[in-house]
């Protein structure tokens, strides 16, 4: 990792990002005060920024010098007073000269008109940023540190992508407001609005950019605590993967379709009656055939002498117009993009919903405990899951090579059940049976822990699933016996072993956390 | 992960709530990063293929070149890769091989390690764990390619000279049925013609060309069949050193087996110790063979053999093969201090016309019983330990 970038870079892009946040607030300020300007308050707050991190440095030297008895508490103090004073200064430079005179005279007869409202929300926003930037760039200096014993990273990463995140929504919803006004945003019928914002385009396309790199430097820091040796050319290649990636994202975010001038009801009412359509002219299309065929079996049965009754004079059927929604058939396009945009809006809808519910197993569990959704939920999960094997089962059926070669290489897992194993000698096997019981363990909110050996892992196993006992048992032991020891494992062994798992894997399915 | 979730979550209620089209693309921008990402590691990582290659045969001492062979098989480029191979701890130190490594799309990339083999056995490598992620931190995934290697080390061959045994004499007396005879492969010279030599002697070629009837010399020879007898019942030998001794002895097997080979006789190998390989937990069994191959299946055994307590004894053991050896064949016992029932093994050998010797793995200056009775029974006794003989 290039630390000169590390150094200067991060923390000036945090404090881009932190001004990016301040521009909003600025605009929504003005918004709600449309002859207020902020335009020195955003200056003041890219300030605050850039002094917090050379606060930062400077206190560091200091204090690798002064040792125990470096005082941050001085440093901030005046750090505080100063960057107060330049908010004041900067607000009389936008407002002209002349009111700086006028307003001295004022604090001579009033010292507290000193505090104006707009200076204390003001003095206010620069505090957090200052304490933004700042904390940030501790936060990612503490994260380069390459000590075998910090075991903090992934929780600071977790804290930095919080506070990336929380900013995000608030620079959004200030932008929104700000643009919107707040009767307009209520009022529901308004077209959407269109345009960039170029301030949350900044924050975003930074913040992405830079949590690719702060997220090298965590594992780069990692590696070098633990003396892996990595091989060169890796930074590079990250930088210009991610890059690439960034681009190729937004490039394909800015195809999709970004608005809906159809609602969701009436693009649901476009698609059915899309459906119906085409059903119709499959169902034309097979009565074409066999009449087809019909005429053709009537010609050779009744000979060339058959001549047909004469048909009453043809009339063409109605046009299918009355399928179609009321209101007229906007042009394609515009329904190709409504449909586009509201499948990709559920779709993500669905997957966040399904991840986040993953993520808390117990609540899924109170969930299949209600009354009326518990069973509902069940019934759901159990189509799913005999879609899955079908599918599964349907795709081993039909093309056994390809599903041969997707599950060549890899670990049991939640793939093909009944196929993965094949392809392992019966060592391999029982090793693998306790892992793949381990990841749906895991899976299930009972994970096993890095300090815990398969033993313990099993004990507490067992307290939660006591039923599993003799089955895990067998199992642990073997994938001890098979992994630290050259004991031979047998084909009739691995026989029992599968079938522990299978008894353990279905047990697994069948527990639900306690609340 | 979780915060990314729940924010694309509330991000999604405000681009809707919100209608600025704008913020749909920023809807896209953090979701698809964060789907395309993990799908990206996961698709990536799941095409990484791995392989080692090495010998799997080695002798003591020796370094053994392991290469690891990546391969990306995706198109997509693998950011970052950390290859964990663990390693027996017999051979390496630390007992693992890591690096972190990136691959580009379909690159293949060679990583090189050795391995020291300063003790014999039977080795498992692996298994080696692929971990990879995402470029932005959100998932993290492990992937062990489970299949395990094997590198069986060869015991220690001692120069039977190195310990102090007259190797161009017969380390057995030869009891009186025994036939020594001579080879008819080996003529070492000629000598005239006397009354009652055979005719199917007479060198005719020379004997054409002196005018005189030349009798061909042979040289003597002894078709010395040697079957191996190891015990390895753990608790059979020195108590306090066991390890050592059970070690000491395998080395003396494989030293006398490579001996044997060496000259061109016959040799097998019976022992009751635990072969990790073998599909039956049991004795194992190589009945006499003189090829250099032969040798190389017995060292093999020997590498990968293991001792443990409470197993067949030795008694059962020669009372099960020894009646499948020839007649006149040295069966060379070794055993431990503590060997149970040897006497009386040693006397049914000789009963049975085979010719047995003693090998004895005792530390000097200890005392067992069956010298003694070997002695009496006018059997060979050799004390071996650390790689030294002494009668």
């Amino acid at each position: 990792m290039d630390d000169k970038i590390r150094r200067m870079g991060y923390p000036i892009a945090v404090v881009v990002m932190v001004d990016a946040i301040g521009n909003s607030l600025v605009q929504f300020g003005q918004a709600l005060f449309p002859a207020w300007n902020g335009l020195y308050l955003q200056m003041a707050i890219l300030l605050a920024g850039l002094e917090a991190i050379t606060l930062d440095r400077v206190m560091q030297r200091r204090k690798a010098v002064e040792g125990p008895y470096f005082n941050a508490l001085r440093f901030h103090l005046i750090e505080w007073g100063i960057l107060l004073l330049l908010l004041k200064l900067l607000g009389f430079v936008f407002s002209g000269a002349a009111n700086l005179l006028g307003q001295i005279s004022l604090w001579q007869r009033d010292p507290l008109s000193f505090f104006t409202d707009e200076y204390i929300v003001g003095g206010l926003l620069i505090f957090y940023a200052w304490e933004a930037c700042l904390s940030t760039t501790r936060l990612l200096r503490t994260l380069s540190k390459a000590d075998p014993a910090f075991s903090e990273r992934r929780e600071i990463l977790e804290n930095l992508r919080q506070k990336f995140l929380v900013g995000g929504l608030l620079l959004l919803m200030t932008s929104g407001m700000a643009r919107w006004g707040a009767a307009a945003l209520l009022n529901l019928g308004a077209p959407a609005l269109q345009g960039v914002i170029v301030n949350a385009l900044l924050y975003f396309g930074l913040g992405l950019a830079l949590f690719s790199q702060v997220h090298l430097t965590g594992l780069s820091a990692t590696w070098q605590a633990h003396d892996t040796p990595v091989s060169s050319g890796i930074v590079e290649r990250w930088t210009r993967a991610s890059l690439i990636f960034l681009g190729l994202v937004a490039f394909l975010a800015l195809l999709l379709p970004a608005g809906y001038s159809i609602g969701i009801l009436e693009t649901i009412q476009w698609l059915l009656w899309g459906v119906l359509l085409l059903l119709t002219l499959l169902y034309a299309a097979i009565f074409f055939v066999l009449a087809l065929i019909w005429a053709l079996i009537a010609s050779l049965l009744l000979g060339k002498a058959y001549q047909s009754p004469p048909l009453p004079p043809m009339e063409l059927p109605p046009l299918l117009q009355s399928a179609g929604p009321a209101g007229g058939a906007p042009p394609w396009w515009k329904i190709l993009r409504a449909l586009l945009f509201w499948i990709i809006f559920s779709a993500i809808l669905i997957y966040l919903i399904r991840s986040y519910l993953q993520d808390r197993p117990g609540w899924l569990a109170a969930l299949a405990r209600l009354p009326l959704i518990g069973p509902l939920w069940r019934w759901l999960v159990q189509v799913w899951q005999d879609l899955r094997q079908w599918v599964v089962a349907t795709a081993i059926a039909v093309l056994p090579d390809i599903t041969r070669k997707r599950v060549g290489g890899q670990t049991a897992g939640g793939g093909a059940p009944g196929v993965w194993w094949r392809r392992y000698s019966p060592r391999e096997q029982a090793r693998e049976f306790y892992l793949s019981l381990v990841r749906r363990a895991g899976q299930k909110g009972l994970p096993r822990f890095a300090d815990q050996t398969a033993f313990e892992y099993s004990q507490r196993l067992r307290d939660t699933l006591p039923a599993a006992d003799p089955d895990l048992e067998l199992l642990t032991q073997a994938f001890v016996e098979a992994r630290y020891s050259a004991h031979p494992v047998s084909e009739a062994q691995v026989g029992q072993l599968r079938q522990s798992w299978q008894r353990l894997r279905r047990l697994l399915g069948q527990w639900l956390p306690q609340k | 992960m979780a915060s990314q979730i729940l924010f694309l979550l509330v991000l999604l209620g405000v681009a809707a709530l919100y209608r600025v089209d704008f913020f749909f693309y920023i809807l896209y921008l953090m979701s698809g990063s964060y789907l395309l990402s993990r799908w990206w590691s996961r698709h990536s990582l799941g095409r990484l293929a791995c392989e080692r290659q090495h010998h799997s045969h080695a002798f003591l001492g020796e370094q053994v070149p392991v290469t690891l062979v990546l391969t990306n098989r995706s198109a997509l480029p693998i950011p970052w890769v950390r290859i964990h191979d663990s390693l027996p701890v017999a051979l390496s130190t630390p007992n693992f091989y890591s690096m972190v490594l990136s691959l580009g799309g379909h690159e293949e990339r060679q990583l090189a390690y050795s391995l020291s083999c300063n003790r014999r056995g039977l080795y498992f490598l692996g298994p080696l764990t692929a971990t990879g992620g995402d470029i932005f931190g959100f998932e993290e995934r492990s992937l062990t390619h489970a299949q395990q290697d094997t590198l069986i080390v060869y015991p220690e061959i001692v120069p039977l000279e190195r310990m102090s045994l007259p190797s161009r004499a017969p380390y057995v007396t030869i009891s009186s049925p025994r036939q020594i005879f001579e080879d008819p492969a080996r003529i070492s010279g000629v000598r005239n013609y006397m009354a009652g030599d055979s005719l199917r002697r007479i060198h005719w070629t020379i004997s054409a060309h002196r005018g005189e009837l030349v009798i061909k010399k042979y040289q003597q020879a002894i078709a010395q069949e040697t079957a191996i007898f190891l015990d390895l019942d753990q608790d059979l030998y020195h108590e306090r050193s066991w390890y050592v001794a059970v070690e000491q002895a395998i080395v003396m097997a494989a030293s006398l087996a490579n001996y044997e080979i060496g000259q061109r006789q016959p040799v097998g190998l019976y022992t009751n110790g635990l072969d990790p390989l073998a599909a039956q937990p049991g004795v194992t069994a190589l009945p006499p063979h003189k090829s250099q191959a032969h040798l190389m299946r017995l060292l093999e055994i020997l590498a990968r053999i293991e001792s443990r307590p409470e197993r067949p004894t030795l008694a059962r053991l020669v009372q099960q093969f020894s009646p499948d050896l020839s007649w006149g064949t040295t069966v060379a016992i070794i055993a431990g201090e503590r060997a149970a029932q040897v006497g009386e093994i040693l006397l049914s050998q000789q009963k049975a016309g085979l010719a047995p010797v003693l090998f004895l793995v005792i530390p000097p200056g200890a005392t067992a019983p069956v010298v003694a009775h070997a002695r009496l029974l006018g059997v060979p006794v050799f004390r071996v330990w650390e790689n030294r003989m002494t009668r």
